[in-house]
């Protein structure tokens, strides 16, 4: 906005609740975080105790090859999917983007039905020495969740190349290998550190999969939730400012070096596009696709499956089953009832937090720059960066005791502390969502508005947010399918009343009621594939318009 | 007092003054422009009658009434920006009736003026279109019927017509002539095309560098150029110092000051001996361009193509003017 249309008291009175918000629910946390972590018995004798050193080494080595396993399997379907015409793109390339709406806790009970002691594939193959665990297994979890962030990243990055630049090099005589190792390859070198670190910080802060199948592995995660649970305060807050610690570092290192790649990128303006030129289907790299679209979708169908089949019958060996609706039908009594709606209210209510913080933080924060404002924009983008069992560890000790931000009440135990976690993780892709929207709104249109008459706010109203919308319903959709399949922050955070339906999958895993778990699953993943739907479908109508 | 009056108006950004103690009268019902090259801050002035910007010193005074102080929602001041601004996620009819509902006018009154300011634009048909969907010419129309629907004491248009094609802006700049005389409102009209300021204005003002070097009506502009600036931005007069203007026309204008001569008052003809040639010749249609070279000067002539006759490129030439065509600039 532009000053004309700014009006004193209101800056003043979106500031200050900037303020107190961005101080009560980000730094206070933090700072409780630090004191608690140096005020227990020597930080310096846990930080040299080996396991500590275990599971930082474990966690850092985990994410590294989570990164390169990713970049490979996620660049290559990339480079596949835009220059090779292939039968039932549309669909495949969509199967190709599945994991990235699975919550990990659903993802990893449907490797767990598939894969596990009793998973599907083991029985159809009848492979009883074959031990899904581990390693092994961990990291085949997180190529599965994390290599659709590469496809995302480098695919749009393809769309932006010039491939005139290809048909000179091949004039050159340059084969095939040739040009996507010295010519492709380089310029996708911004988007591939982008989604490099976004799998990096993900891969640091990844707790259901090594929650599940690590066994006597440490990861700095588990080990936070271990320590937790046993009471350690200490050890699991000095486990967490290591693991904050880490992730901030990773998180400006990527930082410096994406803003060094984009800069040496090259501009243009005619971009030709040679890949549909001979309208040949390409049938190698169609097996390739089919494939591998059957090995993603597999996890989910044997979810399915599992859901469909009665609990006694899955413990019996073979695989003779009989399928029912049952489980679905079981679905509608208050057992199952109460954890759904949990999980509702809790990402309602974070979305509604979040919508608000966002929209004022993102006000605050556009235009011109100054030293509050940056200080106000790297605050917010703070959780970011750090991950969901540290958020829970930092929520704990700042709010176990009465306090001016948590209104006078100790929210930890009640069901406010949930949305609370969800609505600071996902503060940042609210105030980004708005961010953009607001880069968007012709400031002249706000300014017609005001010379026609409108006051401020009416500005607001009737032009500004209009305009911002779909960038903010959109982040608000995000905010939701985040917050409805948390289960990190959420585990260190619920009680029996509050339980969501993430806690009451696994809570039935643990029961060994695997196919109710399966259908909780399913469903939560049926609501997540839905809203990404509506959430595509919207941002492609709100570029059409601004088209 | 004018109806608008400006008096002392300075502004700096970031150190560099923008407007340097401008003062600037528009009388009622009047087509003013404001002329100058980009970056002269001829938008800075309109954005500050407008009220969308402050001014670090000086007062506006407009109807008698000081509204320097005054927020621009309340200075009921129309205004037309170069992108148009419109609001992308209203219909055409919804754009024009913004300043109206705000004015709190009951809905059959907005109807009405609505639909009469659309026929006022020729854009009745479009009412109900999404303002995205419309072609340049008719978002610029658009603007136009928001700004003037709610009857502003004042328009202020910054350069309206520069996002259209050259044949809909000449169809445009009469379509705003008519608009204007129809409406009566005074209009303010920021530019940098002078044969736009010259066709449109009552009176123009030339803008340099945060100054206005010259006001007066189009035919004073173009024929009396006060200085350089203007002589060379307007009417893109040869200039002449005082060795050559005795040497081509055979008068002493003194030595601080330069002859200064526009393009079709330069007399050409064909001389063998002369050192002047001919370096260029540009037809244009209805009029024939000379470039005419002497050692490093280069003169512009200007002759109605059907009587140009048999000059070609190359040709020695000599220049000769009226003498009540040349203009004595004091430097």
């Amino acid at each position: 906005m532009t000053g004309a249309v700014k009006n004193k008291t209101f800056k003043f009175f979106i500031t200050a609740v900037t303020v107190f918000f961005l101080f009560g629910y980000v730094v206070f946390p933090l700072w409780q975080l630090v004191i608690t972590s140096s005020s227990g018995t020597n930080a310096l004798q846990l930080l040299n105790r080996k396991n500590v050193f275990t599971a930082c080494f474990n966690s850092v080595v985990l994410s590294v090859i989570s990164v390169a396993g990713s970049a490979v399997i996620g660049t290559y379907f990339a480079y596949l999917f835009h220059y090779k015409n292939i039968r039932f793109k549309r669909f495949l390339s969509a199967v190709v983007l599945l994991p990235i709406a699975i919550p990990p806790i659903i993802g990893v009970m449907s490797f767990l039905f598939l894969l596990g002691d009793n998973g599907l594939l083991m029985k159809l193959f009848d492979a009883k020495n074959v031990q899904f665990s581990g390693w092994t297994a961990v990291i085949i979890l997180h190529l599965y969740s994390f290599y659709p962030l590469f496809y995302l990243f480098a695919g749009n990055a393809l769309k932006k190349t010039d491939d005139s630049i290809i048909e000179a090099a091949q004039t050159f005589g340059a084969k095939n290998s040739k040009i996507f190792f010295k010519l492709i390859l380089p310029q996708l070198k911004p988007a591939l550190l982008g989604a490099g670190l976004l799998t990096f910080m993900a891969s640091m802060a990844s707790f259901s999969a090594p929650f599940i199948f690590a066994g006597s592995q440490r990861f700095l995660t588990t080990e936070i939730y271990y320590s937790k649970i046993n009471g350690d305060t200490s050890l699991s807050a000095l486990l967490s400012l290591l693991l904050a610690v880490i992730s901030v570092i990773v998180l400006f290192f990527f930082r410096h070096y994406s803003k060094v790649a984009e800069a040496v990128k090259t501009k243009g303006t005619v971009k030709q596009k040679i890949f549909d030129r001979t309208h040949a289907f390409h049938h190698g790299a169609a097996v390739i696709a089919v494939i591998f679209g059957l090995i993603i979708l597999l996890p989910v169908i044997s979810l399915f499956t599992i859901s469909l089949i009665p609990d006694a019958a899955l413990m019996q060996s073979g695989l003779h089953y009989s399928f029912s609706f049952h489980n679905y039908i079981n679905l509608f009594n208050d057992d199952f009832i109460e954890p759904f709606l949990n999980s509702i209210r809790a990402a309602a209510a974070a979305v509604v937090i979040t919508v608000c913080a966002g929209l004022v933080i993102g006000h605050i924060i556009c235009g011109k720059r100054n030293i509050f404002k940056t200080l106000m924009e790297v605050t917010a983008s703070v959780p970011y960066g750090i991950p969901g069992t540290v958020i829970a560890i930092c929520l704990i000790l700042a709010f176990n005791s009465t306090n001016i931000f948590s209104f006078n009440t100790i929210l930890v135990g009640t069901f406010w502390i949930l949305p609370v976690a969800y609505a600071i993780r996902n503060l940042p892709v609210m105030t980004q969502a708005v961010r953009s929207g607001l880069a968007m709104v012709d400031g002249s249109a706000e300014e017609a508005a005001a010379a026609l008459g409108a006051k401020p706010f009416r500005v607001w109203r009737s032009v500004t947010m209009p305009m911002i919308r779909a960038a903010v319903t959109d982040g608000a959709l995000l905010v939701f399918i985040n917050s409805f399949g948390e289960f990190v922050a959420t585990v260190l955070l619920y009680n029996y009343s509050t339980k969501t339906m993430p806690i009451e999958i696994y809570a039935q895993m643990r029961l060994y009621n695997n196919s109710m778990a399966a259908t909780y699953g399913i469903v939560v993943f049926l609501i997540v594939i839905i809203l990404v739907y509506f959430a595509r479908k919207m941002s492609s109508s709100y570029l059409q318009q601004k088209n | 007092m004018a109806f608008l009056e400006i008096k002392n108006i300075s502004r700096s950004f970031a150190g560099k003054k923008i407007l340097d103690d401008i003062s600037l009268s528009v009388e009622q019902h009047s087509f003013v422009s404001l002329l100058g090259h980009s970056g002269c801050g001829k938008t800075t002035l309109l954005r500050i009658i407008a009220g969308l910007e402050t001014s670090e010193s000086g007062s506006i005074m407009l109807a008698g009434k000081d509204i320097t102080g005054v927020p621009v929602q309340e200075r009921n001041i129309g205004i037309v920006f170069q992108n148009y601004a419109l609001f992308p996620h209203m219909n055409v009819f919804e754009n024009v009736a913004f300043g109206l509902k705000l004015q709190k006018k009951d809905p059959g009154a907005i109807k009405v003026k609505v639909a009469e300011v659309l026929d006022k634009v020729r854009l009745s048909a479009m009412s109900k279109k999404n303002v995205s969907f419309l072609s340049g010419g008719e978002q610029q129309r658009v603007a136009l019927a928001r700004a003037i629907a709610t009857e502003p004491q004042l328009l202020l248009l910054d350069e309206p017509l520069s996002n259209l094609d050259h044949a809909l802006r000449i169809q445009a700049r009469n379509e705003l002539k008519r608009l204007q005389k129809e409406t009566g409102i005074s209009f303010v009209y920021v530019t940098h095309d002078q044969s736009e300021a010259l066709a449109l204005s009552d009176s123009v003002s030339v803008m340099d560098t945060g100054r206005i070097r010259q006001r007066g009506t189009p035919e004073e502009i173009y024929y009396q150029p006060k200085d350089l600036f203007t002589a060379g931005f307007i009417g893109r007069y040869n200039i002449f110092d005082q060795k050559h203007t005795v040497e081509h026309f055979k008068i002493n204008i003194g030595a601080n000051a330069v002859a200064a001569i526009l393009p079709e008052h330069l007399m050409i003809s064909a001389h063998p001996e002369s050192k002047l040639q001919i370096k260029d010749i540009l037809f244009n249609g209805p009029l024939t361009e000379y470039i005419i070279t002497e050692e490093e000067f280069e003169y512009h002539a200007v002759l109605l193509s059907e009587q140009a006759g048999s000059l070609r490129t190359g040709m020695s030439v000599y220049i000769s003017a009226r003498p009540e065509n040349i203009k004595t600039i004091l430097q």
